[in-house]
């Protein structure tokens, strides 16, 4: 490995400026620039080198450390003791600038400034990297992919909870390649094992992945509403390690109901009731929500639109959700198969309003 | 620092490292997809290794399931690379969180 002189790279003295220096390096990557230059292949290593020798020049920590790594050189140091002194003293925190690829770099630059944070260890870290870690340590394994899964169920069953057999594809990592796809040729690099060459696992096709028929029996707790996720923690894809299981999502839909609408943890019932009933008062008989029924008193002079309320009879509470209510809505309706006496005293009734002056309903409308 | 070759078929397994070659190999890509995805900082190496005489970088194996991750948002979801780059963070955000 030979010593760079990245001054002489930019055509600039050891005392120039960072100015001096951010001009010469511009002035030159315009010159040397592929696009300026294609098809040439001098001009592209020229490019590289002036990158390079910016890469470090440009920025002051690397600067005053490439002088110092300089004057050791000049002063006949072995390379192995400059990389050793370099690592233990100082260590390069250089980090490759954006524009750069890995192969771009020479093997001067990669051993003194690049890519970790000494020639020893490997550490990269913060968004877009990878998890941390030094040769010898295995990086952090992955778990294996998670499961989502529609179960339909019954507003009854929302409110009571159920269990149900579910039969589902799980994506299953392959056992025989991890994962990967492929079946890897390995081989031991001191304590790391590198993979240098591969071939498609015949198992799973290369896919990395079995997909198998599952059957699971799930239980669906009280109180779900539509749109719930449930998490079945393991249930999900297999991976090498119980562990590294991935979860089964449940997303709970409700059947629409002929008499109960459910809007959130809140159920609607349209209570038809006589105008008669309305008018009086009476004591109707009305379902609630999973089975049963429970008697219910219509107040006097009821009209359409009306809500009576039952607290909390509506979907049950879960976990921090309170229950929900039962809302009755009335709907008024007009009597209708009269017999001749009734029409009779339907025409009384009529003609007793109209005769003390009640009021006219259609008021409003005629204002305008 | 030369390789000290003890070659064995065996399945890779989490605590291997692959080379440039067979990261593609395995998934599938080309070497100018992998340069366009380094260059936006969407994958990166682990490491720097001296493999016979030559210093190259090694990725770990969790970037085949990265890859996998940014085919995926671009070929089934049309997502662009600045898209990927901004899930692949809040991915990695979520895992480390």
């Amino acid at each position: 490995m030979e010593f760079k002189d990245y001054y002489k790279v930019l055509g600039v003295e050891r005392s120039a400026s960072e100015a001096d220096i951010k001009s010469a390096y511009r002035k030159l990557a315009r010159k040397y620039h592929p696009d300026v230059n294609p098809n040439n292949k001098k001009a592209e290593a020229q490019f590289k080198d002036v990158n390079e020798a910016y890469q470090v020049l440009g920025d002051a920590e690397k600067r005053r450390k490439y002088d110092q790594l300089g004057a050791d050189w000049e002063h006949g140091l072995d390379q192995e003791e400059i990389l050793r002194r370099y690592a233990a003293g100082q260590g390069a925190r250089g980090t490759h600038g954006a524009g750069f690829e890995a192969g771009d770099m020479s093997d001067f630059f990669s051993q003194f400034f690049g890519f970790g944070e000494s020639p020893f260890t490997a550490r990269r870290s913060g968004p877009g990297h990878f998890e941390s870690f030094s040769f010898g340590t295995k990086p952090r394994p992955q778990k294996a992919p998670d499961l989502t899964a529609e179960v339909r169920i019954e507003l009854e069953d929302a409110v009571k909870g159920t269990r149900r057999r579910l039969e589902l594809t799980a994506e299953d990592e392959c056992p025989v390649c991890g994962g990967s796809g492929m079946i890897a040729s390995e081989q031991k690099q001191g304590k790391v094992r590198l993979i240098r060459s591969a071939q498609p696992c015949t198992n799973c096709g290369g896919s990395g992945i079995i997909p198998t028929r599952r059957t699971l029996e799930v239980s669906i707790p009280p109180g779900v509403t539509e749109g719930t996720r449930i998490r079945l923690k393991g249930q999900g894809g297999k991976g090498t390690r119980a562990d590294l299981n991935g979860d089964l999502f449940l997303a709970v839909h409700i059947e629409p109901h002929p008499v109960f609408a459910v809007s959130g943890r809140d159920v609607r019932v349209s209570l038809p009731v006589w105008d008669y009933e309305a008018a009086l008062g009476a004591e109707v008989t009305v379902p609630l929500v999973g089975g049963g029924r429970v008697s219910l008193k219509v107040p006097a002079e009821s009209q359409t639109g009306k809500t009576l309320r039952l607290k909390g009879r509506g979907i049950p509470a879960r976990g921090a959700e309170p229950a929900g209510d039962l809302m009755y809505e009335i709907r008024v309706l007009a009597p209708t198969g009269l017999t001749a006496e009734e029409r009779t005293l339907m025409e009384q009734l009529a003609q007793k309003r109209e005769a003390r002056h009640v009021a006219d309903p259609r008021a409003e409308l005629l204002r305008s | 620092m030369a390789s000290r070759a003890r070659t064995s078929k065996r399945r890779s397994s989490s605590g291997a490292y692959l080379t440039r070659d067979a990261l593609r190999a395995i998934a599938g890509i080309s070497d100018d997809q992998l340069r366009v995805w380094e260059y936006e900082e969407l994958i990166s190496h682990s490491a720097i290794m001296d493999i016979e005489g030559h210093r190259e970088p090694v990725y770990s194996q969790s970037t085949l399931r990265r890859i996998r991750t940014i085919r995926s948002l671009a070929e089934d979801l049309g997502v662009n690379l600045s898209g990927i780059g901004v899930i692949l963070h809040l991915l990695d955000r979520m895992r480390s969180g």
